[in-house]
C-alpha cells in the first residue's frame, strides 16, 4: 500500500519508476565436522528503485517502506548525474495482479530438519562417512510494481541440501559434495549418501591414464565450461558491446546440439515468477541443431535489438547483468564409444577466445575405477562443434537438464 | 538504541553467552564503459544479529526490522533452550568498551564520475576495444555488546577500484583485469590508485596480445608476490582454520611441513591493508599470530568457539559478512614472511622455465590439500633471464599444498603486502581480506 502511494506520488515527475521488494525467511540446519548441532534463523526485506527519466537512469536499493519517498527522491537526483542511456521503451506487458506460488515445500519445525540432518549426518556407508550435512530452507516472496500498473507477485520455498563426506577406513582422504534441491532435499539426503559411498569406492583406488582419450561429461562438470560461460556469450549486452562474438543464424555448435534458457522448468533450481524487471519467466531456444537463435534480453538490451525481454533479467540495478535461468540441452542421436567419465572439473576458461585449461579431480572408468588428477586443454567453441550428445535426459544439477556429453579424443594428461 | 532494547530483552533471559551485532552499511557504486557511466547505484543495508548460548547449545537470529528486536531476541533464544547440549563452549577473552572511527569521506558522486571518466579514455589506443571502470565505496558501522560488558563500535570505511580492459591485435584477442584496494578515500588517493592500474593494465594487455598458449607440463617456476600471496590465503590460509576440522592440517601441529625458512603469519593489525581491523566481530582485539615458524606448524586461526572447543585462546579471527551471518573462522592478512634470496638469484639459476605473474583467482580443497590457481600473464625464462619479449598467457596451476611446499627452493626478501581488491568467499560469507608474500621459486610443478 504504502509503496503504491509513493509510485503514485512521483509518477508525475519521472517517465518510469520500477520497485521490486524482495522479502526472505530462512532457517539453517547445519552439522559439520565437529558434529555441533548449528541452528541461523532470519528474515531480510529490500527495496530495489529504479527511476528512468528522459536518458537518465538512478538506482537505489533500501531497506524497510518508511523511507521509500526519501529513496525514490535519491534515485531521481541519480537519474539526473547518470545520463545517456537513451529512452527505454517498457510497454505494461506482464499485469498479474495474483499471487502466484512455486515449489510445494512447506516449512517445517526446526526440530523437524534436525531429526534429518542427524539421520544424513549418522550414514554410515561402506567405506564413506558423512562428514558434514546442512539443510537451508528459503521462503521468498518478490513483488514488482511500475508506474505503468504492472504489478506481479510470486512466493517460492525451497529446500536446499548438502551433505560431504569422505572415505577413512583407508585413509584415501578421498572427498566430495552433493548439493540437491527444492521439492524434497529429505528424501534426497540418503539416496545422496549412498551414491557418494558407491563413488568413494571408485575412487579409493585411482589409476594414472594418459594420452587421447574421450571424456563423458555429466553432473558438476557440466557447471564450469556451460553454464557460466553460455550465460556470457548469450548475453545479448555482451553482444551488443562486442565482449561475444556470437551472431543470429551463426552455426557454433554441433547439427545434434539444442540449447533452452527455461525460466520455468518444473523443480529448476532457478525457476521464479517474473524477472527483476517484472517480465514473465519464459523458455527460450538459444541454439537449435547448433544454430543461434536467441540471445538473451533484459528490457535494455531487448528496446537496442528491437525485440521482446526474454525475462533474463538478474538484478535491474545493473543493464549487463543478464543471465541464464535453468539450462536445458535436448537428447542428441547417442554415443557409442567409451570414455572416462568426468564429475568435476575446474579451471579457466578465457573469454575473448574460448581457449581453456580444466583439471578434473573427479573421475572413473566405464568399468568403475578411479581415475587419478589430469588436465586438459582446449577450445570451446571448437569443443561445441564436435560436442557428442547423450540419449537420455537427465536432471545433471537442480538447474541444468541434460544428457551426458561427449568430448573426443582429448589429450590429457596426470598430474 | 536497538542494542538496548537487545541488551534489556536478553539479560532477563537465563543464557551463559550472548553478543549482539548491530550494522549499517552505505555502499555507493559507479561503472562506466568505455568512458560512458553505466550505473550509479546506492545502496543501504542494516539490521541486527543476535546470538545466544545456552548450556552447550548456541542460537543465531537475525532481522533487518527494528520492531522485531523482541522476536529476534526470542527466536535466538529459543533456538539455544532447545538443543540438547552440544558442547559449544564460548572461549574466556578480554573484554573491550571502546569506539574506533576512521573519518575517511569519500568523494561525492559527482566527483567519482569525473575520476572514472577521466581514467576510463583509450581513445588513442586501437587496440583496446573494450574498457570498463568500477569504483565501489562501502561504508560500515558495526556496534557489538555482549553478556560480558564489551561495548566497541567500529567504522572503517574502504572501497575499491576495478579496471577490466578487452584488447584485440590482428588475429589475437585478450581481456585483463587489474584493482586496488582503496583504504584511504580520499580523492587523490583513488586518483592515484586508478592511474596505476591504468599503466599496469595497459602495459601487461599488450604483452598479452603477443603471448603465447603454454603447452601443459612440468616446469621450474617463480611466482611473483601477488600469486604467492594467493597461494598463502587459499593453500595456507583456508586450511589453518580451526572450524575446518577435516584439514588435511589439521593434525599436523608442531610438524615440520615446510623449509627452514618458511615462515607463515595472520595479521590484522597493518593499517591501510585488506584484512585490517581493530576489533574482530566477537569483540576480540586484532592480533598477529604465527601460523607457521621455521617451517613448522605452530597455529590455527580461532574464533572463540572454536578457541573453546580447543581449550585455548581466540586469535581474534571470529569474522561475519554481516548482521545476518553469525561469526566464523575468518582470514585477515594471510603472509608469507621474507627469506634471504633475492629474486635475481633465483631467475639466474634456471635454463628454462616460467616467471609467473598476477592472480585471477583460485580455489582450494582443504580436506585433500589440493589447490587450482590462475595467473594473470607468465613470461619465459631462459638461461638465467626473464624475457619479457616472450609474453605466455594465464596459467592453471594445480597440485597437492604439501607436495607445492615441498617443492619450494627459495624463498625472496622481497615481501610485498598485496594491494589488489581481494574478497574471499567461505561458505554463504564474503569478507574483505588481505595477503602478501615474496617471490617464490619452485622445482618442476604442473602447469597448464
Amino acid at each position: 500500500m504504502n509503496i503504491e502511494k509513493s509510485i503514485q506520488k512521483y509518477s508525475d515527475k519521472v517517465d518510469l519508476i520500477q520497485i521490486l521488494k524482495r522479502e526472505k525467511k530462512e532457517k539453517t540446519v547445519k552439522i559439520p565436522q565437529t558434529g555441533e548441532k548449528d541452528v541461523q534463523t532470519g528474515k531480510d526485506k529490500t527495496y530495489s528503485i529504479k527511476v528512468t527519466n528522459g536518458d537518465g537512469i538512478g538506482t537505489v536499493s533500501c531497506r524497510g517502506s518508511k523511507d521509500i519517498n526519501k529513496w525514490i527522491e535519491k534515485a531521481i537526483k541519480i537519474s539526473k548525474i547518470n545520463r545517456g542511456h537513451g529512452k527505454l521503451v517498457k510497454e505494461p506487458s506482464n499485469k498479474s495482479s495474483a499471487l502466484e506460488k512455486i515449489g510445494d515445500v512447506e516449512p517445517l519445525e526446526i526440530e523437524e530438519y534436525i531429526k534429518e540432518v542427524e539421520k544424513a549426518r549418522n550414514y554410515e556407508g561402506e567405506n564413506t562417512e558423512v562428514n558434514g550435512a546442512v539443510i537451508t530452507y528459503k521462503n521468498i516472496k518478490e513483488e514488482y510494481l511500475d508506474t505503468l500498473d504492472n504489478h506481479n507477485e510470486y512466493e517460492k520455498n525451497i529446500s536446499l541440501g548438502r551433505v560431504s563426506y569422505k572415505t577413512d577406513k583407508e585413509n584415501t582422504g578421498t572427498y566430495g559434495e552433493y548439493n540437491f534441491s527444492y521439492k524434497d532435499p529429505f528424501g534426497k539426503f540418503i539416496e545422496a549418501c549412498e551414491e557418494a559411498s558407491e563413488k568413494s569406492k571408485m575412487q579409493a583406488e585411482k589409476e594414472e591414464i594418459e594420452g587421447k582419450k574421450n571424456l563423458i561429461l555429466r553432473k558438476q562438470s557440466l557447471i564450469v565450461p556451460l553454464v557460466f560461460r553460455l550465460s556470457y556469450y548469450f548475453n545479448a549486452y555482451n553482444v551488443h558491446k562486442g565482449l561475444s562474438k556470437i551472431n543470429l543464424e551463426q552455426k557454433i555448435g554441433s547439427e545434434d546440439l539444442n540449447i533452452i534458457n527455461s525460466g520455468i522448468l518444473e523443480d529448476g533450481f532457478q525457476t521464479t515468477g517474473f524477472d527483476s524487471e517484472g517480465t514473465r519467466k519464459q523458455k527460450t531456444i538459444l541454439l537449435e541443431e547448433g544454430k543461434v537463435k536467441s540471445y538473451l534480453h533484459n528490457d535494455y538490451t531487448a528496446n537496442i535489438y528491437d525485440t521482446k525481454s526474454t525475462g533474463n533479467s538478474h538484478d535491474f540495478l545493473d543493464k549487463s547483468n543478464i543471465k541464464l535461468d535453468n539450462l536445458v540441452i535436448e537428447p542428441g542421436k547417442g554415443f557409442e564409444s567409451e570414455g572416462i567419465i568426468v564429475e568435476g572439473m575446474l579451471g579457466n576458461l578465457d573469454y575473448p577466445t574460448g581457449d581453456y585449461s580444466f583439471e578434473v579431480p573427479t573421475a572413473w572408468t566405464e568399468d568403475g575405477k578411479g581415475v587419478k588428477n589430469f588436465v586438459f586443454q582446449g577450445n570451446l567453441f571448437e569443443d561445441l562443434k564436435e560436442l557428442r550428445i547423450g540419449k537420455e535426459k537427465k536432471k545433471q544439477r537442480p538447474g541444468i537438464r541434460s544428457p551426458d556429453l561427449m568430448l573426443e579424443g582429448k589429450d590429457i594428461q596426470p598430474k | 538504541m536497538n542494542l538496548d532494547k537487545t541488551r534489556k530483552y536478553l539479560e532477563n533471559k537465563k543464557t551463559d553467552y550472548w553478543d549482539a551485532r548491530e550494522e549499517t552499511r552505505e555502499q555507493t557504486e559507479i561503472k562506466s564503459e568505455k568512458g560512458e557511466i553505466q550505473k550509479i547505484e546506492e545502496k543501504e543495508k542494516r539490521g541486527i544479529g543476535i546470538r545466544t548460548v545456552k548450556d552447550g547449545s548456541i542460537g543465531f537470529s537475525y532481522t533487518e526490522d527494528k520492531d522485531k528486536i523482541k522476536e529476534t531476541c526470542e527466536e535466538s533464544y529459543k533456538v539455544a533452550d532447545s538443543l540438547e547440549d552440544q558442547g559449544v563452549k564460548i572461549s574466556n577473552e578480554e573484554t573491550h568498551k571502546d569506539k574506533y572511527k576512521i573519518k575517511n569521506r569519500a568523494p561525492r558522486i559527482e566527483e567519482l564520475k569525473e575520476i572514472i571518466q577521466r581514467i576510463d579514455q583509450f581513445k588513442n589506443h586501437p587496440e583496446i576495444k573494450h574498457s570498463e571502470v568500477r569504483i565501489r565505496i562501502k561504508d560500515p558501522e558495526t556496534k557489538f555488546i555482549n553478556s560480558e560488558g564489551s561495548e566497541i563500535t567500529q567504522k572503517i570505511p574502504f572501497g575499491s577500484i576495478e579496471l577490466k580492459l578487452r584488447g584485440k591485435k590482428n588475429s589475437s584477442e585478450s581481456e585483463i583485469r587489474k584493482s586496488r584496494r582503496l583504504m584511504n578515500l580520499k580523492r587523490k588517493n583513488i586518483e592515484e590508485k586508478a592511474e596505476e592500474i591504468k599503466k599496469e593494465g595497459m602495459k601487461e594487455l599488450k604483452k598479452l596480445l603477443k603471448a603465447e598458449k603454454i603447452k601443459q607440463g612440468k616446469r621450474k617456476i617463480i611466482i611473483d608476490n601477488q600469486l604467492a600471496g594467493l597461494f598463502a590465503h587459499e593453500a595456507m590460509g583456508h586450511a589453518l582454520e580451526a572450524d575446518l576440522e577435516n584439514s588435511f592440517l589439521a593434525d599436523k601441529k608442531e610438524e615440520k611441513i615446510a623449509l627452514e625458512n618458511f615462515n607463515l603469519v595472520s595479521d590484522p593489525t597493518i593499517e591501510g591493508t585488506g584484512g585490517f581491523y581493530k576489533y574482530d566481530n566477537e569483540g576480540v582485539k586484532g592480533k598477529k599470530t604465527k601460523l607457521v615458524e621455521k617451517g613448522v606448524l605452530k597455529n590455527f586461526m580461532h574464533s572463540r568457539k572454536t578457541a573453546g572447543r580447543h581449550g585455548t585462546e581466540s586469535t581474534g579471527n571470529g569474522r561475519a559478512q554481516n548482521y545476518s551471518h553469525p561469526p566464523i573462522v575468518r582470514m585477515n592478512n594471510t603472509i608469507i614472511e621474507s627469506g634471504n634470496a633475492s629474486k635475481e638469484e633465483m631467475i639466474e639459476e634456471i635454463d628454462k622455465g616460467i616467471y609467473v605473474k598476477g592472480s585471477q583467482g583460485g580455489n582450494v580443497h582443504t580436506t585433500e590439500g589440493e589447490f587450482r590457481f590462475i595467473s594473470t600473464i607468465g613470461y619465459r625464462i631462459e638461461n638465467g633471464e626473464i624475457r619479457k619479449e616472450k609474453p605466455v598467457k594465464s596459467i592453471l596451476l594445480s597440485g597437492k599444498i604439501l607436495e607445492l611446499l615441498e617443492k619450494i627452493e627459495m624463498i625472496g626478501k622481497d615481501l610485498k603486502i598485496n594491494k589488489t581488491g581481494g574478497m574471499c568467499g567461505k561458505g554463504p560469507q564474503f569478507k574483505r581480506v588481505g595477503d602478501g608474500s615474496p617471490h617464490i621459486k619452485l622445482e618442476d610443478f604442473m602447469v597448464s
